[in-house]
């Protein structure tokens, strides 16, 4: 049905009767009616409880688990898209109707994806994700036109930017195509669920299977930005603008991890030290290597890659636990980074930044809006009393029940290392001297404040009473 | 019900101070919540029933319960007993006083839920946000001081060095107690420090425990090999910042040491006592000779608490009745005099400039008040009769001659000598002897500081003279102690 609705809502954009205004605040509005069917199934369907359907001639399947996932994708499009309603963004990002377009047909590979049951599904769902990306990547050339974006003014930086993600995506395209056609050459059969009835069967015996998946796998990961295959993502993240970034760094991770997650039998029991070795290099590299970067978006980049190791480090325990603390983690982390990109584009329309140092007595500057950065900052770092610190905190309980030791120390001393880089901005923020007294003061749009208050209000007091959140989702992943 | 208040007070403190842009009403309603706090602790004093072993004024806040004892009531006493101090002695701040008192009273927040909590995880989760005022307390307001970073005098580059180096530190350490949380949480399936405390844990299950907060206490304690934060924050941050850092920050690791280690693992706690006999050892005899080289002030009283720390550390482990009393009593009674210390420092720097000792001599010629003032502290602090301090370290090496005699106790003698080494050299250095030439104030101390500094000298005295009113409280709960 969702997937349906959107299928019509392109076709009746395709012919441009609308302005791309009123076209951006229609799609806002759609997206917004889907997250609440969504959250109507979740809360008042017992059908889906412990199993799920199969639909589409068992080409996909659906359970509460794919609903949830849905749901956040769906949830952060919301946010995306009211962004581009901002102020000066609006004039300039909405001059065409394509950004809105483009997003919209991402999401409906990112919908096809968490319901595919099938390789070829897929393959196919991938596809349609990732070429409106490499799109979107390239879609703003550096004109004069486009202010506060988000820019370097000086280099061809999105197109750069936009190839570089191409080539590296359509790898991992390959990758995924090739381990499927093991899989396919080696069993006969397209259908995950029929695979891994025949995998029980064969008591995991299949040489060339492993080799698929392994390829399936190292494709995923490579879409990701994982850390063995990371040097694209900085140089993506950084190139492209500020709202762009927002979009392509956040949203595709959703449907890739929580379909990693979803299909824990894909990894398991074969594959888990992939990821578990994955997910070690990921806190390495992001940790340490964001020690040296200046610009704040590649920053953001590097930590958003020590998050993808934790995120990986619960999908390895997954197998054995469930599937609360991987979703649980994925939405702080897509609340916090949300929020912090949201305040970086807001201060977008009064002064471009681009590097860290930009950022000097920004206090100075709006209480407010340097409050709720800090303590997204400290969110991010995984500081107790915020909620950046219980989705850590309940990782760290599963791999400690699986008894990962060396692991889970690992993302400790990782977690101090890129404290320091965390604290190195709100130092730069806080205590450095006062360079914007130049600037004007930046005025936020209502909807824009709205949302990062409630953001940083949620934040905040997760610590007075988090099982009014935890009951929420208390129902749907018991096992 | 008087927890909820204590909890509640500086809370809707901060709430109201929010709006406000009147510097002298913020100031003024911070002092009074944080003195109403003190008057209802107080209160909780006077109703405490001596022989009652169980938590009094249980609170629930889902799921979590709050409540107070004796071990803790002594250090929320202690807390409140600085807090309006604190407050005074930032008063003379220039900028942002605002997010000043507001931190400082999230501080005391933190601190108050800190000693009440009886939970193990709010506990973790308390310990480490005490981190984030004081990171802000000392990069927003450090002083200008004349601190060397790789070789070259840089103000704000130390600064910001030292707050770093505390948070990361302490960060670090408190990461590993985690992970023994985690432990018992998966073990136990709970955090509920009561019903934990019940259990008899696996001796080898609590050597592993046992070292992961050990680690994160000695970070905060700081024993010798982790204890390099102390000195630099000490000197960089603001006279508040170092106030509280003295008094209450390296408090939470005596309270720790006794409510977690000793209560929850009794087997480790002996079975590691080489281990802490040799660092407090070393860190005793180290800062003591280290403080004698210092030129900075601050970092004199600094290092002269990491010894205090040491014999209090030592006491506490030697499992008896005296031991456990001493060490409560000597933090309570350090917690006073090292913010006293700290004052003096602190005036001394607000009239001079400066804080390294060779620019001065012979201040008691212009500053009779002040010196006679810090001498009785300097007295105090190497633990006189009269004064609280004696009767802690009295009692402590009572402890400590008792269970370790031959070699241990006859070290630890050795600081009665060191202690007023220093003391003396310190004293004698600043305030005997002609006027020296490159100060050019002649003025004594005003008002405000003097209404502080006779403050604590009247509790010091108090608590040295009628020391059973302490004494009383902790006869109990040690004994239950000792048995368990």
């Amino acid at each position: 049905m969702l997937t349906i609705s959107i299928i019509l809502f392109i076709i009746i954009l395709s012919f441009k009767i609308l302005k791309p205004v009123y076209i951006n605040r229609i799609s806002i509005l759609i997206s917004i009616y889907c997250s609440i069917i969504l959250l109507t199934i979740i809360f008042n369907t017992n059908v889906f409880y412990n199993y799920g359907i199969s639909i589409y001639n068992s080409l996909g399947y659906i359970s509460i688990n794919q609903i949830i996932g849905q749901l956040i994708v769906w949830f952060t499009i919301t946010l995306v898209l009211l962004l581009g309603e901002s102020g000066k963004t609006r004039k300039n990002i909405l001059r065409s109707s394509e950004y809105t377009l483009i997003i919209l047909l991402s999401i409906l590979g990112m919908n096809f994806l968490l319901i595919s049951n099938d390789l070829v599904t897929m393959s196919l769902a991938i596809e349609l994700i990732s070429f409106p990306l490499y799109i979107s990547a390239s879609l703003y050339k550096n004109d004069e036109i486009y202010e506060g974006l988000g820019f370097n003014k000086n280099n061809l930086s999105g197109i750069y930017a936009g190839l570089k993600y191409l080539l590296i995506g359509s790898l991992g395209s390959v990758f995924i195509l090739l381990g499927s056609v093991f899989i396919y050459g080696d069993t006969g059969l397209t259908n995950i669920t029929n695979i891994i009835e025949l995998l029980n069967i064969f008591n995991n015996k299949l040489e060339i299977y492993k080799i698929g998946s392994t390829l399936i796998i190292v494709g995923l990961l490579l879409k990701l930005g994982c850390a063995p295959f990371h040097n694209w993502a900085p140089d993506v993240y950084d190139g492209v603008p500020t709202i762009v970034t927002t979009w392509i760094s956040i949203v595709p991770k959703i449907p890739f991890l929580i379909f990693l997650s979803l299909h824990p039998l894909f990894i398991y029991p074969l594959l888990s030290n992939l990821t578990l070795f994955s997910s070690f290099c990921s806190l390495i590299i992001g940790s340490i290597m964001g020690l040296l970067i200046f610009r704040i978006k590649r920053l953001l980049a590097y930590s958003s890659i020590v998050h993808l190791g934790f995120i990986l480090l619960s999908i390895s325990c997954i197998y054995y636990i469930n599937t609360f603390t991987t979703i649980f983690y994925i939405v702080v982390y897509v609340i916090t980074s949300i929020n912090i990109f949201f305040i970086l584009n807001s201060i977008n329309l009064s002064k471009n930044i681009e590097l860290l140092s930009e950022l000097k007595g920004f206090v100075y500057n709006n209480k407010l809006l340097s409050f709720s950065l800090i303590i997204s900052f400290f969110s991010l770092a995984g500081i107790p009393p915020f909620l950046g610190f219980y989705s850590k905190y309940f990782i760290l309980l599963d791999s400690f029940n699986l008894e990962y030791y060396f692991i889970t120390f690992i993302s400790l001393l990782c977690s101090v290392i890129s404290c320091v880089y965390y604290l190195r901005i709100i130092k730069i923020i806080n205590f450095d001297d006062n360079i914007y007294m130049n600037y004007k003061s930046i005025h936020l749009n209502e909807t824009i404040s709205i949302v990062i208050s409630f953001f940083t209000f949620l934040t905040l007091t997760f610590v007075l009473n988090g099982n009014l959140i935890f009951n929420l989702f208390n129902t749907p992943f018991i096992i | 019900m008087y927890t909820l208040l204590l909890l509640l007070i500086p809370l809707i403190t901060i709430l109201l101070i929010l709006p406000i842009n009147n510097i002298v009403i913020i100031k003024k309603l911070a002092l009074f919540s944080s003195i109403i706090e003190l008057f209802i602790v107080l209160l909780i004093w006077i109703l405490f029933d001596y022989n009652n072993p169980e938590y009094i004024n249980t609170l629930m806040i889902s799921n979590i319960r709050l409540g107070i004892d004796s071990i803790s009531l002594i250090f929320i006493i202690l807390t409140v007993l600085i807090m309006p101090i604190a407050i005074l002695a930032g008063f003379n701040i220039k900028k942002k006083i605002k997010t000043f008192m507001i931190l400082v009273l999230l501080t005391e927040l933190i601190f108050m839920l800190i000693f009440t909590s009886l939970d193990i995880l709010l506990f973790y989760i308390t310990f480490e946000s005490s981190l984030i005022p004081m990171f802000f307390l000392i990069g927003l307001y450090g002083s200008d001081s004349q601190g060397m970073f790789k070789g070259k005098i840089n103000k704000e580059k130390t600064r910001i060095y030292a707050s770093y180096k505390f948070f990361l530190m302490t960060f670090a350490g408190s990461l590993l107690m985690l992970l023994s949380i985690i432990k018992i949480y998966t073990y136990y399936g709970t955090t509920d420090y009561l019903l934990i405390s019940t259990f008899n844990i696996d001796n080898n299950l609590q050597i592993i425990l046992w070292l992961g907060f050990f680690i994160s206490f000695a970070i905060k304690t700081p024993l010798l090999p982790v204890h390099q934060w102390l000195p630099l924050a000490h000197t960089e941050a603001p006279l508040t910042g170092s106030i509280i850092l003295a008094a209450l920050m390296l408090k939470l690791a005596t309270y720790g040491f006794i409510k977690y280690s000793l209560i929850l693992f009794p087997y480790a706690s002996t079975y590691f006592l080489p281990l802490i006999m040799t660092l407090c050892i070393i860190s005793l005899i180290y800062s003591s000779f280290s403080t004698l080289r210092q030129i900075d002030m601050k970092k004199i009283i600094a290092y002269s608490s990491i010894g205090h720390m040491a014999i209090i550390i030592m006491a506490l482990f030697s499992n008896n009745y005296q031991g456990i009393t001493g060490a409560l009593f000597l933090s309570f009674a350090h917690g006073l005099t090292s913010p006293a210390l700290f004052i003096c420092v602190g005036i001394l720097y607000n009239i001079f400039h400066t804080r390294i000792i060779l620019y001065f001599k012979g201040l008691s010629i212009y500053m009779p008040l002040l010196s006679s003032l810090t001498f009785i502290f300097i007295l105090a602090n190497m633990s006189t009769p009269l004064t609280s301090n004696f009767i802690g370290e009295f009692i402590s090496f009572i402890s400590i001659f008792n269970y370790h005699f031959p070699f241990t106790a006859i070290i630890f003698t050795i600081s009665i000598i060191l202690v007023p080494v220093y003391s003396i050299y310190f004293y004698i250095k600043n305030f005997f002897g002609s006027y020296s030439i490159y100060l050019k104030s002649y003025q004594d101390i005003n008002i405000l500081d003097f209404n502080l500094l006779i403050t604590l000298l009247g509790f010091i005295l108090f608590t040295g003279i009628f020391p059973n009113s302490l004494l009383n409280i902790l006869e109990l709960p040690v004994s239950m102690i000792i048995i368990h």
